[in-house]
């Protein structure tokens, strides 16, 4: 998974430490598209800004 | 950089600030132009409850002989023919001693300069900079001021605030003194606009003119050039609904909110408007109003049955802190005051290391936090109880406020804070984290109603990992570092080959100070 994943390391070192008082949970993620579409619009919208020549003066 | 701060004067006279000395006289006589941001100075000064106004003559040096040369580049008839630091003392004093002058009793401080241009009939006073406190009500927030040590009346004194600086029409335009504002307190320098002009040269098409502007590519490449990170929305390039859907001050809140900052550009409007004229000013703080009526009434009668909603932090700010280099430092624009359809341009700037913006971390935490709440079982513990009924769809009153902060600044807020039960977290959590953690990091702070306002403290918050770009194809919880909820924290765990949650006992088990920057 790379660098990218770094709460994982953090759980198998709590879990180390902590043992018994732990416990494992299932969850599962909703608004999984809204959410993308919201942040890659701001993504698309900064790189499209790379053209912008609004002038200020 | 800060060497014309530092330089010693030629003369210093001392005057009474008192009645019946006249602010309005005194700019009349001496720089004989009705210029509004040296009114405002002044007015700074008074509102301030100045006694004394110590005027000192110096010599040009560091930046401002730079600028001189710079200018001298493109105007061979340019000439300096004055410069003055002006500041303003709460004590009253006669003499300037350095033993007399104390930080404490300086409100702020101003570097005017005098241009002339024969050739263009060109004769006027500037504020080439100035630095003013903030009013110290706890409601005006202006998080990391930054701190600018500079030689008056013989004494090292330090004003804490952001740099204000005006244009001159010679070399130097909204965008380039906006510019030195937001990259004098990120980089924690300065810049000369010498800098800037040469890093917005590399954009222009022709040959390029400082007095003519920037546009919002060279705008790009100077802030690329300081190497500070931001996220920018040209509204001119996009449907109109997206003014409503990411709504400018959504990006000037964050910026300002995690202390670095942001720029509005808007266009002008009104019957005299011929053609399209730009203006561009920078934020840097904001007021915070706890009685504010809208962020519940908002989402109660005008966003019923949306899909994904909450209230943003935002909601609670009455006005942003900025300056506008035509009428001066220090002012507050309503939040809701320059209109969507007039704005045009905002720069969101990020704080060193972070890679993605405000409203986004906003937004991955919401997905998370709004997947958990109405998932786990929160019979044990009443405030997490109360946290998943306002994360109820129906409901959707979970408030959230996104800071860019670094990893031992969280730690420290972590270790110092405790519950409203007087609980600490325990040392080798926080050991962990302190040890694991990235550097940069979004912390979205998670509250309710009538707890964030009230005394503005917060039930947990979910970290990201600020370092990390967001791209398309990425895994849904890329930036997901942990989610510190009432009584317990959540980590990504993948021991067993898929993607559940470690579930960590936390000693924290109700609501705690949301952290502060200022």
């Amino acid at each position: 998974m790379g660098h990218t994943f770094t709460s994982p390391a953090i759980a198998k070192e709590m879990a180390r430490i902590y043992g018994d008082s732990t416990k494992v949970v299932k969850i599962e993620m909703r608004h999984e598209q809204e959410v993308k579409n919201y942040v890659m619009k701001i993504e698309k919208a900064h790189k499209k800004a790379a053209g912008s020549k609004l002038n200020f003066k | 950089m800060d060497e014309h701060r530092l330089i010693s004067a030629n003369k210093v006279i001392l005057k009474s600030f008192d009645p019946p000395f006249s602010s309005f006289d005194y700019i009349d006589q001496t720089y004989q132009s009705e210029n509004p941001a040296i009114r405002r100075l002044f007015s700074l000064g008074r509102s301030n409850s100045a006694h004394t106004l110590m005027i000192e003559n110096i010599d040009p040096s560091g930046i401002i002989l730079d600028e001189n040369e710079e200018i001298k580049s493109y105007i061979a008839d340019y000439e300096m023919k004055g410069l003055q630091r002006i500041s303003f003392w709460t004590s009253k004093f006669k003499t300037p001693k350095a033993s007399i002058c104390h930080d404490k009793d300086c409100i702020g401080y101003a570097i005017l300069k005098h241009d002339k241009v024969i050739s263009r009939n060109y004769d006027k006073w500037h504020v080439f900079e100035a630095v003013f406190k903030k009013y110290p009500h706890e409601h005006n927030c202006v998080p990391n001021p930054m701190r600018y040590k500079v030689n008056l009346g013989g004494a090292k004194i330090c004003v804490d605030g952001l740099l204000y600086a005006q244009q001159n029409e010679l070399n130097k335009t909204c965008a380039q003194v906006a510019l030195r504002s937001v990259i004098s307190r990120i980089t924690q320098s300065d810049a000369s606009y010498r800098q800037i002009n040469d890093l917005a040269q590399q954009r222009a098409t022709g040959r390029f003119n400082p007095a003519n502007g920037l546009n919002s590519q060279q705008i790009r490449a100077v802030l690329e050039g300081f190497r500070i990170g931001f996220r920018d929305f040209d509204y001119t390039q996009h449907n109109k609904r997206e003014r409503t859907s990411h709504p400018y001050q959504k990006f000037v809140y964050s910026g300002v909110e995690s202390g670095a900052g942001a720029l509005v550009g808007f266009r002008f409007a009104g019957p005299a408007i011929r053609g399209s004229y730009r203006h561009i000013i920078p934020f840097y703080g904001h007021t915070f109003n706890k009685d504010t009526w809208s962020p519940e009434a908002d989402m109660a009668y005008f966003r019923v049955g949306e899909r994904l909603g909450y209230i943003p932090s935002e909601n609670w700010t009455s006005s942003f802190l900025g300056h506008d280099d035509n009428f001066g430092p220090n002012l507050c624009v309503p939040r809701l005051y320059i209109h969507p359809k007039q704005v045009e341009y905002v720069v969101e700037l990020l704080k060193p290391g972070i890679a993605f913006g405000g409203a986004q971390a906003e937004a991955l935490s919401l997905q998370f936090l709004y997947s958990v709440l109405n998932q786990i079982d929160t019979s044990g513990n009443i405030w997490l109880h109360r946290l998943a009924c306002d994360a109820d769809p129906n409901i959707q009153r979970i408030v959230l406020r996104a800071i860019a902060i670094d990893r031992n600044k969280y730690i420290k807020h972590l270790s110092n804070e405790k519950d409203w039960k007087q609980h600490s977290e325990a040392r080798q959590i926080i050991n962990i984290l302190g040890r694991l953690l990235p550097q940069a990091l979004w912390i979205v702070e998670i509250s309710v109603p009538q707890l964030f306002p009230a005394n503005e403290r917060k039930l947990g918050e979910i970290i990201l990992n600020g370092e990390i770009e967001i791209r398309s194809g990425q895994s849904k919880l890329s930036h997901f570092l942990l989610a510190r909820l009432p009584g317990r924290y959540l980590f990504l765990d993948y021991r067993r080959g898929r993607m559940d949650f470690l579930q960590v006992p936390s000693n924290l088990t109700s609501h705690l100070q949301v952290i502060r920057l200022q």
